[in-house]
């Protein structure tokens, strides 16, 4: 199957806004990349505006329609009414030179296929056999229908859009013509390949592009009547503003109540209630305000609002100039269309699974299924059943991941083996962790947002902020526990906050008073020791110095008795 | 697509009436009326196996059990019926 919108291979990050705009969820995003599952999409384009890394892009046709332009074959344009909006210009004959310059052979406005689908809706409306109408115009309504709504199926009209039509005319005038279909619609794409009729198609942005490239200026091209006199009014050319189908009626048929439902939001409330309605004609346009709205529309100040003003003008300015005629739009070619029922690859899931994946990420009760709409489902069973058929990560769920990440760090903070305090900088408590308020011999629990000397003494916080940059390393001791802590306090500046880190350094300081101890014992022993033994030994040498005295004197005296004795014999 | 819930007395005493029941609503709820034409069958063979279910014309059967696009279910009741239908016959309904 041919691809007519892409994602590009680019980093998603993380914003879901594509499957937020995407009603029929045909995007998967898996592993932060999001693809478009092309069965399930509708080719609506709405995703394409909401990229903010422009990933989605439509898959450009101008190098195909450029070969067959150079291919010699007689190729003829069928433009989108809604090219006065585009391109600002009023007369379709300046599109006209300017797309001959481009190659082109010849090119009609698609009102002319348009004005004979209306006259074939008419005829099946007063046919009486459609209890609600719904217009067939628009593809991707069409696709929405034949994929999500098969009770809607006997209401779409089936009648071919006006530009399958317009290219049967064109190829039966002229037989072996190619037609190019220009407009600003992506799912036209699809729809034309898929015909076969049509040989390809232009947006407008994909035209302007061809035109730069060319240099072509449409405000430069004379401004000259170059369209055969016309016999009467086409009020078909309403049809790319809301309302524009209803319009163009030149007489609408009784018996049905005429709505316009505009935007796919609409379309899907009245789908869902299609059942419930009894003969309305719904003319559905996926786009908001209709194709001027359209995804490849190329954007005017002024907005929509200006757009439908200038279609209106336009129409105006065809009423005026020329005559109604109530029998127009007639033509030979045969206009029936069939639009089957197509089936997506998803499925639906059941009950259980679904609870399954709602409790993997801590969804138990009814109330915990908060339907935030922020992974880009709009329920929680929503993104479940995504998750079931693989088109979603089942952790992408902000209350889950939120929810996650908060315990964790909350774990983290209040189980720490060193105390944590962090005071904003006017000193007040934002968060004390269980250690540091066991160090610091906090009982209270009510200290969040208190001053923090009503806690504990914190000057040593006001050095650190008075400091300036960088770290502020300390030790305190605090009286109250009696504990030591070496605290490093370090600046967040971008958050105003301090924090705190205590490590309980109590055991170290008391092993260092214990060992000093222990020293000065050592010492005061050895004192001791040295001035006994001193002691010890002048004792021991007085006694020596008298004992050898009085043995001198005993010996002197022994000596002098021998000596008298000799003198005597 | 034809779906065929075994009525046969077996089938009958062990709730294929509230299998039929609980099909004609999930048939509906996926909104595949026009695709899923439900039969009521005598017996399939199966007297032992429970509840039995054959689904006839399926695209390509996730489980093989008959071929040519058949498949059979066992033991199917009023419970089971959902999952087993959106996993096996669901997303081989023929467009």
């Amino acid at each position: 199957m041919a691809s007519y919108l892409l994602s590009k291979n680019v980093q998603c990050n993380d914003c879901y806004k594509c499957l937020h705009e995407c009603m029929v969820k045909a995007i998967a995003v898996r592993d932060r990349e999001a693809t478009i599952l092309e069965d399930r999409c509708i080719l609506c384009g709405h995703c394409t505006r909401v990229c903010p890394q422009n990933a989605k892009v439509v898959v450009s046709e101008i190098d195909r329609i450029q070969i067959l332009l150079r291919s010699g074959k007689k190729v003829i344009a069928s433009v989108a009414p809604s090219f006065v909006s585009s391109f600002g210009i009023s007369n379709f004959s300046i599109l006209k030179l300017a797309l001959a310059r481009l190659g082109f052979d010849d090119a009609e406005e698609t009102a002319v296929g348009a004005e004979a689908v209306t006259r074939k809706y008419r005829e099946l409306m007063e046919g009486g056999t459609y209890d609600n109408f719904i217009t067939s115009a628009c593809p991707a309504a069409c696709q929405l229908i034949q994929k999500y709504y098969p009770k809607a199926l006997k209401y779409l009209a089936k009648v071919d859009s006006p530009m399958i039509a317009h290219a049967k005319m064109l190829r039966e005038q002229n037989p072996g013509a190619k037609i190019v279909f220009i407009g600003p619609c992506i799912a036209k794409k699809k729809e034309a390949a898929e015909s076969g009729l049509v040989s390809g198609v232009l947006t407008f942005q994909e035209l302007q592009e061809m035109f730069d490239e060319k240099g072509i200026v449409l405000s430069e091209i004379m401004d000259v009547q170059l369209e055969p006199e016309k016999t009467h009014a086409n009020f078909a050319k309403n049809y790319p503003v809301s309302r524009g189908i209803i319009n163009s009626f030149v007489q609408r048929p009784q018996g049905y109540a005429y709505l316009a439902i505009d935007g796919i939001n609409r379309c899907i409330r009245a789908l869902n209630n299609i059942e419930h309605l009894d003969h309305v004609f719904l003319e559905m346009n996926v786009c908001k305000d209709g194709c001027i709205g359209g995804p490849c529309i190329i954007k005017k100040d002024g907005g929509t609002i200006r757009s439908a003003c200038e279609v209106w003008k336009y129409v105006d300015e065809e009423k005026r100039k020329y005559p109604v005629q109530a029998d127009a739009g007639k033509t030979s070619v045969i206009l029936d269309a069939e639009y089957p029922r197509l089936r997506t690859n998803g499925r639906p899931a059941s009950n259980r699974e679904i609870e399954e994946v709602l409790h993997r990420i801590g969804k138990y009760r009814p109330e915990d299924e908060r339907n935030c709409g922020s992974c880009g489902y709009s329920t929680c069973r929503e993104k479940a059943w995504a998750v079931i058929n693989g088109y979603a990560d089942i952790d992408v769920c902000l209350p889950y991941m939120r929810q996650r990440a908060e315990t964790m760090s909350y774990e983290i903070i209040h189980n720490s083996p060193e105390g944590i305090v962090v005071l904003n900088n006017d000193l007040h408590i934002l968060e004390i962790n269980n250690k540091a308020l066991e160090l610091l011999g906090i009982e209270s629990t009510d200290f969040k947002g208190r001053m923090a000397a009503d806690f504990f003494d914190p000057s040593d916080f006001t050095h650190a902020l008075k400091q300036g940059a960088g770290v502020y390393e300390t030790e305190m001791f605090i009286p109250n526990t009696e504990k030591y802590v070496h605290l490093t306090i370090s600046k967040i500046p971008e958050q105003h906050v301090l924090f705190g880190l205590m490590k309980d350094v109590t055991s170290i300081v008391n092993y260092n008073q214990q060992l000093d101890a222990v020293r000065q014992n050592t010492i005061r022993t050895a004192d001791e020791v040295i001035t006994k033994q001193m002691r010890v030994a002048q004792e021991i040498a007085s006694l020596l110095g008298e004992t050898t005295a009085e043995t001198k004197v005993a010996l002197v005296n022994l000596k002098k008795i021998l000596e008298e004795d000799k003198k005597d014999e | 697509m034809i779906l065929k819930v075994c009525v046969g007395s077996s089938c009958h005493l062990k709730g294929s009436y509230d299998v039929i029941e609980a099909l004609k609503d999930i048939i509906k709820k996926c909104d595949v009326e026009d695709l899923v034409e439900l039969r009521a069958s005598f017996c399939l063979g199966f007297c032992a196996q429970g509840v039995t279910v054959k689904a006839e014309g399926l695209e390509k059967p996730s489980v093989e059990t008959l071929g040519n696009g058949e498949l059979l279910l066992h033991n199917v009741n009023s419970e089971n019926i959902e999952e087993l239908f959106l996993r096996d016959i669901y997303p081989y309904i023929k467009k």
